[in-house]
């Protein structure tokens, strides 16, 4: 027996599936979107051993003994921690069974970054110092009894292709911050063609 | 009656004048190299309105050189050297006995080198923000409230940076000891002349 579908009742069926996160952006190797018998006996085990573990080590856990990714870890330790969060008195994961699992993941949004770097130069310029002689004033400039003036009239010769850069981290956290109002709230395309998931 | 004197004999007497020092290359316009009366005046009148030289009284003796006397900086200078000099040999608020003494020379010199700079230069590459979320909605939210995660960037791209407007600055630190060590290496080589020609005296 066939069964016709309409177009969106097939979209829909495709979003439905058991294996899919975020509209079918997301989909993991060993892990569908449901609990499944796999899942609650992971999720028995961490409660076992390892209920009151922070978020990296039960994910930690969660990767090695169970042998999952880094990613799958994060969305099921996230899950783990969610269902204890609602039903307090969870004895047994066998309830949760056939129930959605959350999507926890890493996004990334493209931006430019702020960076900075230091570079180093020489310039023109004299040490100035008191003396009684030319060997007085010698000797205090090995005490460094002097001081070090630039002739600030000339260039500095520098060599700005060998710098060490870094991520200006308090001017990116500025930035970052106003990312919000680069956006229209009722027009989000924009920013989502910017942002990547997994 | 004349008197023949050698090529030597000539250029000694210059060097031994009462207007210069240091073999000849400083003289001041309101002072020579020898105490005379003005400066005995000087002396005696800086020791009646301070005492004696003290590391307190420093800056008001120049003071009463340059204003009272009308004489430069540079002669205030040596001659509050001197002072301290003469006043810590002495109890005497006298200084006539110091009369046709020799002034020890006391100056501001430089010397000419080359001076490491430090600055930070700013500039822009493509990055990233991250941050773990149930779905774009919550990734936003996270943005908005400053809970994302990282701001990073792969490194593989050209920096657009700005040197021109860096913001140098002596690299105190390292001009200390690179000037000291340029004076060692250069008495390592034996060029005490090469030093002494880099040397200014201001006046």
């Amino acid at each position: 027996m066939k069964i016709k579908l309409t177009e969106e009742q097939y979209n829909r069926l495709l979003v439905e599936n058991d294996k899919d996160f975020l509209d079918g952006q997301v989909n993991f190797k060993h892990i569908g979107n449901k609990v499944t018998p796999f899942i609650v006996k992971l999720f028995n085990i961490l409660k076992e051993k390892c209920k009151d573990c922070p978020f990296d080590k039960m994910m930690s856990m969660i990767k090695n003994d169970f042998a999952l990714t880094e990613q799958e870890a994060t969305l099921l330790t996230y899950n783990f921690n969610n269902f204890n969060a609602k039903n307090s008195f969870i004895e047994d994961f066998k309830e949760v069974l056939g129930q959605p699992l959350v999507y926890y993941g890493k996004f990334l949004y493209d931006m430019n970054i702020p960076v900075y770097g230091q570079v180093n130069g020489m310039i023109d310029g004299w040490a100035e110092g008191y003396g009684t002689s030319y060997v007085d004033f010698l000797e205090q400039i090995g005490n460094g009894d002097v001081e070090i003036i630039a002739d600030w009239s000339g260039r500095v010769d520098a060599d700005t292709y060998d710098v060490e850069w870094s991520v200006d981290d308090d001017y990116a956290q500025d930035q970052v911050s106003d990312i919000w109002h680069e956006y229209d709230e009722d027009d989000l395309s924009d920013f989502i063609d910017r942002v990547s998931i997994g | 009656m004349k008197i023949k004197l050698t090529e030597e004999q000539y250029y000694r007497l210059l060097v031994e004048n009462d207007k210069k020092f240091l073999n000849g290359k400083v003289e001041y316009p309101h002072i020579g190299n020898k105490v005379n009366k003005f400066i005995v005046k000087l002396f005696n009148y800086i020791h009646q309105k301070v005492g004696p030289f003290t590391r307190s009284n420093s800056d008001d003796i120049r003071d009463i050189i340059t204003r009272d006397f009308g004489l430069t900086r540079a002669e205030a200078e040596l001659l509050r050297h001197n002072y301290a000099n003469f006043s810590h040999d002495t109890d005497t608020d006298d200084f006539s006995e110091f009369i046709g003494a020799d002034l020890e020379f006391y100056g501001e010199l430089k010397f000419n080198t080359r001076i490491p700079m430090s600055a930070y230069i700013h500039g822009t590459m493509d990055g990233y923000v991250t941050g773990y979320a149930t779905s774009v909605d919550d990734f936003i939210d996270k943005l908005e409230d400053n809970s994302w995660d990282d701001v990073d960037t792969d490194w593989v791209d050209d920096i657009e940076s700005y040197p021109e407007d860096a913001e140098w600055e002596i690299d105190t630190d390292y001009a200390g000891d690179s000037i000291t060590d340029e004076i060692r290496d250069l008495k390592r080589q034996g060029d005490e002349d090469g030093i002494i020609d880099r040397i200014e005296i201001m006046q």
